[in-house]
């Protein structure tokens, strides 16, 4: 690494105009990192890298007197956020006081489909509004979709088509399925209807 | 060729026999359970435990297990000879290789590999860059013919297009993030289901010869394209060199698998460490609890540029002479 410095300050003595700046941009750390290219990428892995320039001049607002401790981490740990959503802890009774009750597992495999619960082990059941216009008045459809979805898709909107049949008494209700999503979007504000659908199946 | 294509199809199916059997045996128990007592002080996650035969893996405890379908299994090989040499089976997660083929999420993901580092170089000038045209062809009444203004315009013949493609564009966008984890899912899930998914304990192979491996890969049926995954991105110096003389072989870190790549390849072949990290990423990005921001690309074509734009009409209006 010196004798490269040396062939640089060399060549820029020739040119006493350049000497400066090309002197001044000679540091520790530019002359590491294209040492390092010029060794190649073995060198790089086998030695140390390039010593980092510390930027902080003025040390003396800074704390001297420390001690590095890796054991108390742990008292950190609980302050950090979690990353993944953790499990459901182990309630005494269900529901719970804020009515959350988990799938009934011997209900749920008698069916021919499944909706899974979502990460947050809530139903994925979400009300929605489309925008529509007939004969130029704006109107607001209500819809509810239906997400997650597993085995057959079909049968779970016939069913769902003919228990909100009945609970409205109505003669038709509009329904769509979407195979390839998983999804199925029900016209009308029925969520709580097919929420309550969904926890009598034992989804 | 055919009979190397009959052989592979027999040699699937048996695959596929062994493995039916193991899931019918039974679904909750585990293998080890039956056959050999395993020392359940292993506390790490895939343990090779030490028998007469050698290590064998015999379970695999997963991450978010979940209660509504069984963990699929996959053999864990062994590169060192040519032959295969099973090791033992593992449990993949039904969430990361037994999702829905979301065939239009693959495709999303394909289109989107494809486009975000495509740049489109076409380019036409438009009629007042084309040279000529600021003339009056003829004129206005009296000729019996179209008014014309200028031999540029888009109705003449060598005249300049309207609207035509202009410069430089880059078609750069970002495809959300879950459907490009789902993307990674769904095209693990087809590997899988079309056992081209192959799982070996590391890469080390005896020699360095390229024959070696594309006979390996010839008598285990790999097929003429694969992709070697490893966990770290310094791979062995063997196979490394060995891949490097066979086209159509390619080495992988983990960090890089994608779509397309899984697709172009016939067999994908991950070491355990390897597999350890992609699910463990994969199903962390499921249950993950940040919440999924749209990507704003806030990058200008002025950033790119080397030297700042100089505006020319300040130059225009500049009518002292400069005094230095």
């Amino acid at each position: 690494m010196a004798a490269y410095t040396v062939a640089l300050f060399r060549a820029c003595s020739q040119c006493k105009r350049i000497l400066k700046p090309v002197s001044a941009a000679i540091d520790k750390s530019h002359v590491s990192k294209l040492w390092s290219v010029l060794e190649g990428s073995k060198r790089l892995l086998t030695t140390a890298p390039p010593q980092s320039t510390d930027k902080i001049e003025d040390k003396s607002e800074y704390p001297v007197d420390f001690e590095i401790s890796y054991d108390e981490f742990k008292h950190v740990l609980p302050l950090l956020p979690i990353e993944t959503v953790p499990g459901v802890p182990n309630h005494p009774s269900y529901p719970t006081p804020s009515g959350w009750f988990p799938p009934n597992l011997e209900l749920r495999s008698k069916q021919k489909y499944l909706v899974r619960r979502t990460k947050n082990h809530m139903l994925p059941v979400y009300p929605g509004t489309t925008h529509k216009r007939i004969e130029h008045i704006k109107t607001v459809q209500h819809y509810v979709h239906i997400k997650k979805i597993e085995g057959d898709i079909w049968a779970l909107e016939a069913d769902l088509r003919l228990h909100l049949q009945q609970k409205t008494g109505l003669p038709k209700i509009k329904t769509q399925v979407h195979e390839v999503g998983r999804f199925i979007r029900v016209r009308g504000m029925y969520a709580d209807e097919v929420a309550s659908f969904l926890f009598g199946r034992g989804m | 060729m055919a009979v190397s294509k009959y052989m592979k199809l027999v040699a699937r199916q048996g695959l596929y026999c062994k493995i039916k059997l193991r899931e019918f045996s039974s679904s909750s128990c585990r293998l080890q359970e039956v056959t050999t007592p395993v020392s359940s002080s292993s506390e790490q996650n895939a343990a090779p435990v030490e028998t007469k035969e050698g290590p064998q893996i015999l379970s695999r405890s997963l991450k978010f297990p979940v209660d509504h379908t069984h963990p699929r299994l996959a053999w864990l090989d062994s590169m060192s000879s040519i032959e295969s040499k099973k090791l033992g089976l593992l449990d993949l997660h039904p969430d990361i290789f037994a999702t829905y083929p979301r065939v239009d999420l693959l495709h999303k993901n394909v289109h989107w590999q494809k486009m975000y580092r495509y740049i489109n170089y076409n380019f036409e000038p438009s009629r007042a860059e084309m040279p000529g045209g600021g003339r009056k062809p003829w004129p206005q009444k009296g000729l019996g013919k179209a008014r014309a203004g200028s031999i540029r315009s888009p109705l003449f013949i060598q005249g300049a297009k309207a609207f035509g493609p202009r410069g430089p564009i880059n078609y750069f966008f970002m495809l959300p993030r879950s459907q490009r984890a789902t993307g990674l899912r769904v095209a693990l899930t087809c590997k899988y289901t079309q056992n081209d998914l192959v799982i070996v304990d590391n890469f080390d192979i005896p020699t360095a010869d390229p024959d070696f491996l594309s006979e390996m890969a010839d008598v285990r049926f790999w097929g003429h394209s694969i992709l070697f995954v490893d966990d770290s991105d310094v791979m062995p110096e063997k196979i490394s060199e060995a891949v490097h003389q066979i086209r159509g072989f390619n080495l992988m870190p983990a960090y890089g698998l994608n779509v397309f790549s899984m697709l172009k390849h016939e067999t994908l072949v991950l070491t355990l460490a390897a597999l350890e990290r992609i699910e463990g990423k994969l199903l962390e990005e499921l249950h993950t609890t940040a919440v999924e921001t749209k990507y704003v690309n806030k990058l200008r074509p002025e950033d790119f540029r080397t030297r700042p734009k100089v505006d020319s009409t300040m130059y225009k209006s500049f009518t002292k002479p400069l005094e230095f």
